[in-house]
């Protein structure tokens, strides 16, 4: 513990990207109170303090403040995931939030905040500083599920989520603290260290109860079924670009540290309970994220649905346990990330007011009239169904091979088989969105420059990432050997 | 060491009366998070398992001779205030626009 008391220049380097989020993010706060007039200039504020924040990650791997937070490849991807969700995220919101007078400075405060709490989550290697990010990740969120305050369905989405997250949290300290009881500690490097030895004592009842409860409550986070229950609703009140973040980089670092602790405690592989008990969540995700999802009217709530199918394909990935599957999950996660945003956007560029339904019908005939976010829609639902030439089908084919290998094979044909019913209610936005005559004209937010930069950059990496995928596997294989070793 | 009492002998609590206390708070605060419907209540009930947490961790940190476990507490601690800042203002912004904080009378979201 000692270790805490010296703070040297390597370890504030280590976590300078956090540094910088949060001087931005303050600083903001700062603005927002002293010099209102220049409200406007936030959305570029918070971009040029993500541009920084991400040249400002450190390339040297190691452990650093006495052991308790580390800097890895899985770090470096956990930063660009991050800064990216909340980049896509400003530069799709931006127009909407002006036109509501909604475009306070907190907005972008606790974006860069939640931001923050996702990488600390990511580089801890204590739990103690995994608790810690989840908790400065869902508080801000928390507030951004709630941001506009006034709308009933806002509130609501803000009390299902917090209440549940605040459960999921007493569940994830029930854990930790039943692992500290039994193995003494709770650094992922000791305990890797613990579980590696021969002499270690296989789990008892109560160890496995703490790590059941751990495996809970990160499964709330990244809303595998059965712990969904949130994520419809709060994806239907909250507002469209905090939906950006909240549905792609909280739901990656959960996913990484559900991996990594695994790992430290399991390093020759899952052993017979858990495996099985992860293939079970996964194949109940997909199976039950696809089916209804086919039933829903409300293209948020659709969206969801989807969301928990897909990381249904990614927890395929976590029973699978191999190397393999983690770069294939990686390269996954980034895929789904710009993918996701990609349909949030469009859904915040497309839909009018805050208070107005986002019905399927809604989007009739949204082709003639911006036939550019239709586009990226369009691009983004093919990428979400994992059609080649787009970067979905690479994460899928990644991960369902490294499943086969491993002898998962059940598991990977429940995969195919809800991508092949996810491909009915993709392609039939896709046909509302182009073939369908509008009933009714629906107001559109006004384009803006952003917006445009936003369509540009996610249907770019959908494509690029999908037909030249070196550069992202490149990435992948670099933070998955954080996890496998050299 | 002395007993609290004159001519009373010391009794020492096992530690393991602790961890079933805390147990048994945790299940308590469980109960009431699922059972309650008073956004409050089940507020309050989470809160009862974050504590029990804490004598969790406590009693271990205590049985082990370890300061680690006493350190996580305060961080507890911290966060539980925290969450409650940001509860509590939730809470206050549903029933402005609800006017109730009733779980089974908030249901506009649903399928």
């Amino acid at each position: 513990m000692t270790g805490f008391l010296h703070v040297g220049g390597a370890d504030l380097a280590c976590v300078a990207p956090e540094l910088v989020l949060a001087a931005f993010a303050t600083l903001i706060l700062l603005l927002d109170a002293f010099a209102r007039p220049i409200r406007a200039s936030f959305p570029y504020v918070t971009l040029f303090g993500l541009a920084l924040a991400n040249l400002a990650g450190s390339n040297v791997p190691g452990l650093f403040f006495g052991g308790a937070v580390e800097s890895s490849g899985m770090t470096r991807f956990i930063e660009l995931v991050a800064c990216g969700a909340v980049a896509l995220a400003v530069l799709g919101g931006a127009a909407s939030l002006e036109r509501d007078r909604r475009n306070q400075g907190e907005f972008y405060a606790l974006l860069l905040f939640a931001a923050a709490g996702t990488i600390v989550m990511v580089r801890g290697v204590d739990l103690l500083v995994v608790f810690l990010g989840l908790e400065l990740m869902s508080l801000s969120l928390y507030v951004l599920a709630a941001w506009y305050r006034d709308v009933p369905a806002a509130t609501e989405a803000a009390l299902k989520y917090f209440l549940m997250g605040a459960l999921a949290s007493a569940f994830l300290l029930y854990g930790i603290a039943t692992l500290y009881g039994r193995l003494g500690t709770t650094r992922l490097t000791v305990l890797q260290g613990l579980s590696a030895n021969s002499s270690f004592v296989p789990f008892d009842l109560l160890l496995s109860v703490g790590l059941l409860a751990i495996v809970a409550a990160l499964s709330f986070k990244i809303a595998l079924v059965p712990f969904h229950g949130w994520a419809p609703d709060v994806y239907q009140g909250m507002t469209t670009p905090a939906v950006t973040f909240l549905s792609t980089a909280p739901k990656a670092a959960a996913l990484i540290v559900l991996l990594r602790l695994l790992h430290a405690l399991f390093p020759a592989g899952l052993t017979e309970p858990w495996r099985p008990l992860l293939a079970i969540l996964a194949a109940l995700s997909i199976l039950f994220g696809n089916i209804v999802a086919l039933s829903q009217r409300d293209l948020k709530r659709m969206l969801a649905y989807s969301g928990i199918a897909q990381m249904g394909y990614a927890a395929i990935a976590v029973a699978t346990f191999t190397r393999d599957a983690f770069e294939g999950v990686l390269v996954f996660l980034a895929g789904y990330l710009v993918t996701n945003a990609a349909a949030f956007l469009t859904v915040a560029a497309l839909s009018g007011g805050e208070t107005e339904p986002r019905t399927l019908a809604d989007f009739a005939g949204l082709g003639r009239r911006r036939p550019v976010a239709a586009g990226v829609l369009t691009l983004s639902m093919l990428s979400l169904a994992g059609i080649p030439p787009t970067v979905g089908f690479i994460g899928k084919f990644l991960v369902f091979r490294a499943a086969v290998d491993s002898g998962l094979v059940a598991l990977a044909l429940i995969g195919v088989l809800g991508s092949l019913v996810s491909v009915g209610y993709y392609l039939r936005v896709v046909y509302v969105v182009w073939m369908k005559e509008p009933v009714h004209e629906v107001s559109l937010v006004p384009e803006d420059l952003l917006s445009g930069a936003a369509f540009l950059l996610t249907a770019a990496l959908m494509l690029a990432w999908g037909l030249f995928p070196r550069a992202l596997l490149e990435l992948a294989r670099g933070a998955a050997m954080t996890l496998s070793g050299r | 060491m002395t007993g609290v009492l004159p001519g009373v002998a010391p009794m020492a609590v096992p530690a393991g009366a602790f961890l079933v206390v805390a147990t048994l708070l945790f299940a308590i605060g469980l109960a009431g998070a699922l059972l309650k419907r008073n956004a409050l209540s089940i507020f309050l009930s989470i809160e009862l398992m974050m504590n029990a947490v804490n004598l969790l961790f406590l009693t271990y940190a205590r049985m082990r001779g370890d300061l680690a476990g006493q350190m996580i507490v305060f961080f507890v601690i911290a966060v539980a205030a925290a969450e409650a800042a940001v509860g509590l203002a939730i809470f206050v912004a549903l029933f402005r626009a609800h006017r109730t904080v009733d779980v089974d009378k908030i249901a506009l979201l649903k399928w």
